[in-house]
C-alpha cells in the first residue's frame, strides 16, 4: 500500500503551534521506515496523522491514490480494523483479556474471532509465548506483553504497520528480539512498517529513514 | 462488545455487586410494596364492586325549604310572605316511579342485572340482646345477578331466601354478637310500626365487622309489609356487562332523573382517594430506591471510563467506532439492569410468598385472616421496566461521554 504525505501541516492550542510545518514524502509498498528525531521533533504526529488517528490542519494523506480526508467514519474505522496495525512504546493490552483473546480483539469487530483463531496461535508461537495463551497481561514480562501487542498488530493481515517507539520500554534483549519480528513480518508478509525510534542502531536496520528537525523534513534517505 | 462488558464487569466484583444490591432492593421492594398495597386495594375493589352493585339509584335527601316548598306548589308568579319559612326534610325516601326507572334499565343494552331493594334500620333481637342493624330487602334472583356474593357465604344460600317467608341471611360477626345460631329466629323491629320473628337460614362474612355485624338480608315482600308498605323501594342496584362503565352511566342517568345515581366509585370516593395516595406512596419510595442506584451506576461507569482511556485509545486505533465504544458502557448498565432487575423480581415474589403466609387477623376476611398479596404481572412488569431503564439511562451519560473520546486526546494526556 503506498503512502503519500503531501504539505502535512499540523497545529495545536491556542494561539495556533505548528508542530509539522509541510511535510511531503512518499512510502513505496511493503517499505520498512525508520521515523526519526529528537523529542518533540513531531516524529509521533506524524505517525498518527499518517494512520489516520489524527487529522493534519492543512495537507492531504492519500492511500493508494485515495484521499484520506474523504473518508467518513465507518470507513476510517474499516480502514483501521483491516488495513493497519499499531504498535505503542506502552503496550496497552486490556488487562480483562487473556492473551489470546487480545490478539484476537480486532477479528472481534467483525466477529471474525474463529477465523483468526488459527492465525492468533500461529503468531504466538512464533512469537514464542503460545504457553501463555490463556494468561493475562498482568502475568506477562514487558517484552512478552509487547510481543502480544505485535501479534494484535498483525491479526488481520494489515497492510501497514505503524509502531511508536515498540522498543522504547524493553531491554536490549527484548528490544532486539521485537525488532527481528518486525524485520521478519516485514520481509516475510510483504507488510509497510512505518517505526518510530530513537535508538540508532534500530533506525539503521530499516530500509530508509525518515528524519524530522523541528517540525520539517530534515532527510530522507 | 457484550463480551467484553461483561469481562469489565467481572473485573471489579465489589463495584458490580454493590450496584446490583441497589438495583435489587429498589426492584423487590417495589414488587413486595405493590404486592401488600394492590393485595389490600384489590381486595377492597372486589368488595367494592362484586359484593355490592356497580352503581345505586336511591331518593336524593332533599331538604325541604322555601325554594322546594314554592316550587312543588305554586307557580313561579306567586308572591308568597312566610310567616315561618317552612325547613326540614322529606319523611319517606322512596323512588319515586319505579316503573320508569325498570323500564329504561331493560332497554340499557350496558345493564346486566338490577335488583329492586328497601333498606332500612331495624333493632335486632334475640333472647335478651338488642342491637341495630340494617335490614335489606331484595329479590334473591335479582340480588345474586347483580351482587356477586355467593363466595362470602359462609353457611346456607340466598336462594333459600325465595323458598319461604320471614327467612334472613345475617352476618356472622352478628350471629356471634346475638348468641344465636342457624335455625333461631330473631326479632325485627320497626319501632311504631311492629315487628316480625325471622329464621336465620345462612350467614356470610365479607371480612369487614360493620357489615358482618350490621347487616341483615330479607326477600323484599318480607321487608315491604314489615314496613307497611307493600310496592315501596327505596334503592335500585344496577350490575353493568362492563364495570368501568360504572361512572360515565352513573353520571349520565343522574342527569336526566331527579334521583341520586351514584357508581361505586363515586360511593367509595375518599377511600379510592387513600389508594392513590398509596400509589404516590409506593411510585415515590421505589423511584427514590433506583435513583440511587441509578446514581451508583453512573458514579461506577463515569470511574471505569475514566480508567478505561487507554483502553477505549486502544479499541478505537484497532477500528472500533465511536457507537461500539458507547455500546461497550451502555451494556454494563443494561446488563445492571436486567440482573438486578430479574434478582429484584425473584426476591420480591419470594417475600410475597412468604408475606402471604402470615396471619394478620385469624379466619376473617377472604385471605382467611391472611395478608392479601397481589401477584399480578403488572407490578413486576413495571417493577422490571424502572430498574432496566433506570440503569440503562445512568449509564447513557458516561457511555456517551466514552465514546466521544478522541484516540489522540487519550493518548496526548496519558503523555
Amino acid at each position: 500500500m503506498k503512502i503519500e504525505a503531501r504539505g502535512i501541516r499540523k497545529s495545536f492550542g491556542t494561539p495556533a503551534q505548528e508542530v509539522l510545518h509541510g511535510i511531503d514524502f512518499t512510502i513505496e509498498s511493503g517499505e520498512f521506515v525508520a521515523l526519526t528525531g529528537k523529542s518533540g521533533s513531531g516524529k509521533s504526529t506524524l505517525l498518527y496523522t499518517l494512520s489516520t488517528l489524527d487529522k493534519p490542519t492543512n495537507g492531504k494523506i492519500l492511500y493508494d491514490g485515495e484521499d484520506t480526508s474523504n473518508w467518513d467514519v465507518k470507513t476510517v474505522h474499516r480502514f483501521r480494523n483491516l488495513k493497519t496495525g499499531f504498535v505503542f512504546q506502552f503496550h496497552y493490552l486490556l488487562p480483562e483479556l487473556t492473551v489470546l483473546e487480545n490478539v484476537l480483539l480486532p477479528a472481534m469487530k467483525t466477529h471474525a474471532e474463529n477465523q483468526h483463531r488459527d492465525r492468533a496461535k500461529e503468531l504466538l508461537e512464533t512469537f514464542g509465548i503460545a504457553d501463555k495463551i490463556s494468561r493475562l497481561p498482568g502475568q506477562l514480562s514487558g517484552g512478552e506483553q509487547q510481543r502480544v501487542a505485535i501479534a494484535r498488530s498483525l491479526i488481520m493481515h494489515p497492510k501497514v504497520l505503524f509502531a511508536d517507539e515498540p522498543t522504547g520500554n524493553l531491554d536490549t534483549q527484548n528490544g532486539d528480539l521485537v525488532m527481528d519480528l518486525l524485520r521478519k513480518i516485514n520481509r516475510e508478509e510483504k507488510t509497510t512498517i512505518i517505526l518510530i525510534t530513537h535508538d540508532p542502531d534500530f533506525a539503521k536496520q530499516a530500509q530508509r529513514q525518515i528524519h524530522l528537525v523541528d517540525g520539517k523534513l530534515s532527510r530522507a534517505d | 462488545m457484550n463480551f467484553l462488558a461483561i469481562r469489565y464487569l467481572l473485573s471489579r466484583k465489589r463495584q458490580t455487586i454493590l450496584t446490583l444490591i441497589g438495583i435489587t432492593l429498589g426492584t423487590a421492594g417495589y414488587v413486595t410494596i405493590s404486592g401488600i398495597m394492590l393485595g389490600f386495594q384489590t381486595y377492597l375493589l372486589d368488595q367494592f364492586i362484586n359484593s355490592d352493585c356497580h352503581v345505586r339509584i336511591q331518593a336524593r335527601d332533599e331538604p325541604i325549604d322555601e325554594k322546594f316548598v314554592h316550587e312543588t306548589l305554586f307557580d313561579e308568579n306567586t308572591k308568597i310572605n312566610w310567616i315561618a319559612p317552612p325547613s326540614g326534610r322529606r319523611g319517606e325516601d322512596n323512588i319515586e316511579n319505579v316503573p320508569a326507572w325498570t323500564e329504561r334499565l331493560d332497554r340499557d343494552a350496558r345493564v346486566e342485572a338490577y335488583a329492586l331493594q328497601l333498606q332500612y334500620p331495624v333493632l335486632t333481637q334475640f333472647a335478651k340482646v338488642t342491637t341495630s342493624t340494617q335490614l335489606i330487602g331484595m329479590n334473591p334472583g335479582d340480588f345474586l345477578r347483580v351482587s356477586k356474593i355467593e363466595p362470602y357465604v359462609t353457611h346456607g344460600s340466598f336462594q333459600n331466601l325465595a323458598k319461604g317467608a320471614y327467612q334472613v341471611m345475617v352476618g356472622e360477626d352478628l350471629l356471634t354478637k346475638l348468641g344465636a345460631r342457624i335455625g333461631d329466629s330473631i326479632q325485627l323491629s320497626l319501632g311504631q310500626k311492629g315487628s316480625q320473628a325471622f329464621k336465620i337460614i345462612g350467614t356470610f362474612r365479607f371480612g369487614m365487622r360493620n357489615k358482618d355485624e350490621g347487616t341483615v338480608y330479607a326477600r323484599l315482600a318480607d321487608v315491604q309489609t314489615l314496613n307497611r308498605s307493600p310496592s315501596k323501594v327505596s334503592s335500585i342496584a344496577v350490575r353493568l356487562i362492563d364495570a368501568d362503565l360504572s361512572l360515565p352511566f352513573a353520571i349520565e342517568a343522574a342527569g336526566k332523573s331527579k334521583e341520586l345515581v351514584q357508581s361505586w366509585e363515586q360511593i367509595n370516593e375518599s377511600t379510592l382517594s387513600v389508594f392513590k395516595t398509596q400509589d404516590i406512596v409506593r411510585y415515590s419510595m421505589t423511584i427514590a430506591i433506583l435513583v440511587v442506584a441509578g446514581f451508583g451506576i453512573f458514579n461506577v461507569l463515569s470511574m471505569t471510563v475514566s480508567q478505561k482511556q487507554k483502553e477505549i485509545a486502544i479499541l478505537r486505533s484497532i477500528g472500533y467506532e465511536p457507537n461500539d465504544i458507547t455500546g461497550l458502557f451502555l451494556t454494563q448498565g443494561t446488563i445492571l439492569g436486567f440482573i438486578g432487575g430479574a434478582l429484584g423480581l425473584l426476591i420480591g415474589y419470594g417475600t410475597c410468598v412468604l408475606l402471604s403466609r402470615v396471619e394478620v387477623a385469624p379466619g376473617r376476611a377472604m385471605g382467611m385472616g391472611r395478608m392479601l398479596i397481589d401477584f399480578g404481572p403488572r407490578s413486576y412488569f413495571i417493577a422490571f421496566s424502572i430498574a432496566f431503564f433506570s440503569s440503562t439511562l445512568s449509564s447513557f451519560i458516561p457511555a456517551r461521554a466514552a465514546g466521544k473520546m478522541e484516540p489522540m486526546d487519550i493518548m496526548r494526556a496519558e503523555g
